[in-house]
């Protein structure tokens, strides 16, 4: 029987004497020449490469065989099962090892098989098969180690690969490989570059702002004030009109952050913090004189203004402008010539926009991706989700809801204002589908009336049944039409019914507390409690 | 003494080198032959080790496939040219002796090995420190020449 076991030995052996030979051989080198040593490296390692190829090879070898003795092995099974089948064959018999005689074959069922080291066992054929699948399973085995030990040793070679061609491109010139070398540009360290400015501590922040402003009030004030369109004269419109352009701003700054990837974090992180520091941004701004603080914001404003008409008007030449204004605060240095007084007011801008970062609506213009390319932050594409606020005005203000007439509901908003009164607290007191003694239909009538008035001495009904009765009773509200839209206390002709009134809380309280659903007791305990 | 005139004492410093540089260089030839027998050696006594391992292998095989036979099996040793019956008790009985005695000399092998493995080891390092020497003499011998 061949050797079943993978000469595992045999290769390091093998590689071992390769190796001291080659070490040998380079004893002999460094006698004989004064020696370079990277270029004996190289040497060295092509040997070890050549060692471990040879290792590969034999373990390929290894591999044919033991599949070659697989295939016989399968090949004399095949021959096994058939040959019971006659009781005696017509054979040529092999004689010597020229010759061949006709003779038979008897004893078909009869097998000598060899178990190792000279040792024999008749055996049926039947059974010599099931010695056969024995074998074969130690020879699946073994092929399953070999091929094992070929993929340790190509990873092998793999590494050998990379320190050859490192090696080689230590050796310049030599090698396919060539090893990046940067130089280190202390220069740009200078530069108050994005990461720096990363560590965006309140005090950074404090120190840049000065400088740009001064910037800003000794190059761009005059201007920015003389090119004042709208002369805006409240506070409060003022402050408004800022609002809204900081988030326009802002809108536009996540844009630019989403598109330029590779700088995002610094200033995500910077945000963050801005969003943390409001107070001390509110400090920094006001860290200048107030009338140069409000030149600036002048000129922000004004700034915004164009920028929402540039925006509006989407001409890339506008945008183009844009693209050069915004700048990140950390390029100011670098690029003061190229960017204008945008540009500035922008980074300025910067911290407000931390602070405002909450009340971004979602841009409706879109404004162009094609921004700094020049600009060396990356914002990770960073999607933040916030409410729309609703733009305020006086009228609404004053009328917290527009209640809408009846026939002109358009939206559920209005179903709501329309028959609902959120701020009653009767109503949220009350369970759902808790009626109370007023009668319905005049309920329902009442409702139009007084479901304009903040909070009615009346009684309410669930808001599901109100809906219900306002489609029943669609005829009784058109009467009621004309008389709702003035919010008077006091209904008119409206409501020709009796009017129960009715102490809203104690009765509410006095009515849902027992109405409440009773609380579980288990039986025994309500059994307990009736007998006491 | 005959006076040594002083341009000459280069010379024999030279010439005093070179000779320290032969000695040097035959001592390490002769390490280095005696490396290389002991790397020989190891490589023998691998190889037999490798061998009984196979042979152990083998007769673990025979072990286990007399112990599946049934009690009445024919069982033959090849013995020469000649096939002679055995019994399977008897056969069982030396197999196992077999397996022992691979497996004794195996460990006999392997302390071997060992002995073989660290003298390689020991010559090695004597052979790379002549080395080293040899090559400071020489860059002394061409510093000086």
């Amino acid at each position: 029987m061949p050797s079943s076991s993978p000469s595992l030995f045999n290769f390091p052996c093998r590689l071992t004497e390769r190796l001291t030979t080659g070490f040998v051989l380079w004893v002999n080198k460094v006698m004989a020449e004064a020696g370079r040593p990277l270029q004996e490296e190289v040497v060295n390692i092509g040997r070890l490469r050549e060692a471990q190829d040879e290792a590969i090879e034999a373990c390929k070898t290894k591999i044919k065989q033991w599949k070659q003795f697989k295939s016989d092995y399968n090949a004399v099974q095949d021959r096994l099962r058939t040959l019971p089948d006659r009781i005696s064959y017509d054979i040529m018999v092999p004689y010597g090892s020229l010759a061949f005689m006709p003779g038979h074959l008897v004893h078909t069922n009869e097998v000598l098989v060899l178990l190792g080291d000279n040792w024999f066992v008749e055996r049926s054929a039947k059974q010599a098969c099931e010695i056969i699948d024995r074998r074969r399973k130690r020879i699946d085995n073994t092929l399953k180690d070999l091929k094992k030990e070929l993929g340790l040793l190509e990873s092998r070679v793999g590494y050998t690969e990379e320190l050859q061609d490192a090696a080689k491109a230590s050796i310049v010139g030599q090698g396919e490989v060539m090893e990046i070398r940067e130089e280190y540009v202390p220069e740009r360290d200078d530069k108050p570059t994005k990461r720096i400015s990363r560590v965006k501590k309140p005090s950074d922040r404090v120190v840049k702002r000065p400088a740009v402003k001064k910037e800003l009030t000794e190059d761009d004030i005059p201007v920015s004030l003389l090119s004042q369109q709208k002369p805006i004269q409240t506070e409060e419109a003022i402050w408004a009109r800022l609002d809204t352009l900081e988030r326009l701003e802002e809108e536009e700054d996540e844009m630019n952050r989403l598109w330029s990837s590779e700088e995002g974090e610094e200033d995500e992180e910077g945000y963050q913090e801005d969003d943390e520091d409001d107070g001390e941004d509110d400090s920094d701004i006001n860290f200048t004189d107030d009338d140069i603080a409000a030149q600036i914001r002048k000129a922000e404003m004004s700034r915004r203004f164009e920028y929402d008409s540039a925006h509006r008007s989407a001409e890339s030449d506008a945008l183009q402008e844009k693209k050069k204004s915004v700048r990140w605060k950390d390029q100011q240095n670098s690029e003061t010539t190229e960017s204008t007084e945008e540009g500035h007011r922008t980074s300025e801008i910067k911290p407000h926009d931390g602070k405002t970062v909450a009340n971004i609506p979602y841009p409706k213009h879109v404004p162009s991706y094609e921004y700094d390319e020049d600009s060396d932050v990356s914002s990770p594409a960073r999607i933040v989700f916030h409410h729309t606020p609703l733009p305020i005005t006086e009228d609404d203000q004053v009328n917290e809801r527009n209640v809408p007439s009846p026939g002109t509901v358009t939206s559920p908003a209005d179903i709501y204002n329309l028959y609902c009164q959120p701020e009653s607290p009767s109503l949220h007191t009350l369970p759902e589908g808790q009626v109370n003694s007023v009668p319905k239909v005049p309920a329902v009538e009442d409702k139009p009336t007084s479901g304009i008035k903040p909070k009615s001495i009346l009684k309410k009904t669930s808001s599901r049944e109100e809906v219900v009765e306002v489609v029943q009773n669609n005829v009784n509200r058109e009467e009621a039409e004309p008389q709702k839209p003035p919010p008077l206390p006091a209904p008119k002709s409206a409501f020709s019914g009796e009017v129960l009134e009715k102490d809203a809380h104690p009765t509410v309280n006095s009515n849902v507390t027992p109405e409440l659903p009773p609380k579980k007791v288990s039986r025994f305990k309500a059994a307990r409690q009736k007998h006491r | 003494m005959t006076p040594v005139p002083p341009w000459t004492v280069p010379l024999f410093i030279i010439i005093i080198t070179m000779a320290a540089m032969e000695t040097m260089r035959n001592q390490l030839e002769k390490k280095l032959k005696e490396f290389q027998g002991v790397q020989k050696d190891l490589q023998k006594t691998a190889s037999t080790r490798n061998q009984l391992d196979v042979q152990l292998n083998e007769n673990k095989i025979v072990k286990e496939e007399l112990e599946l036979l049934e009690t009445d099996a024919n069982v033959y040793k090849l013995t020469g040219p000649v096939l002679v019956k055995q019994d399977l008790e008897e056969a069982k009985a030396n197999v196992g002796k077999r397996i022992e005695y691979i497996e004794g000399e195996i460990k006999r092998q392997d302390a071997t090995i060992k002995d073989f493995e660290e003298k390689q080891e020991k010559s090695r390092k004597e052979l790379t420190v002549l080395q080293q020497q040899f090559q400071q003499a020489q860059a002394k011998a061409t510093g000086k020449a």
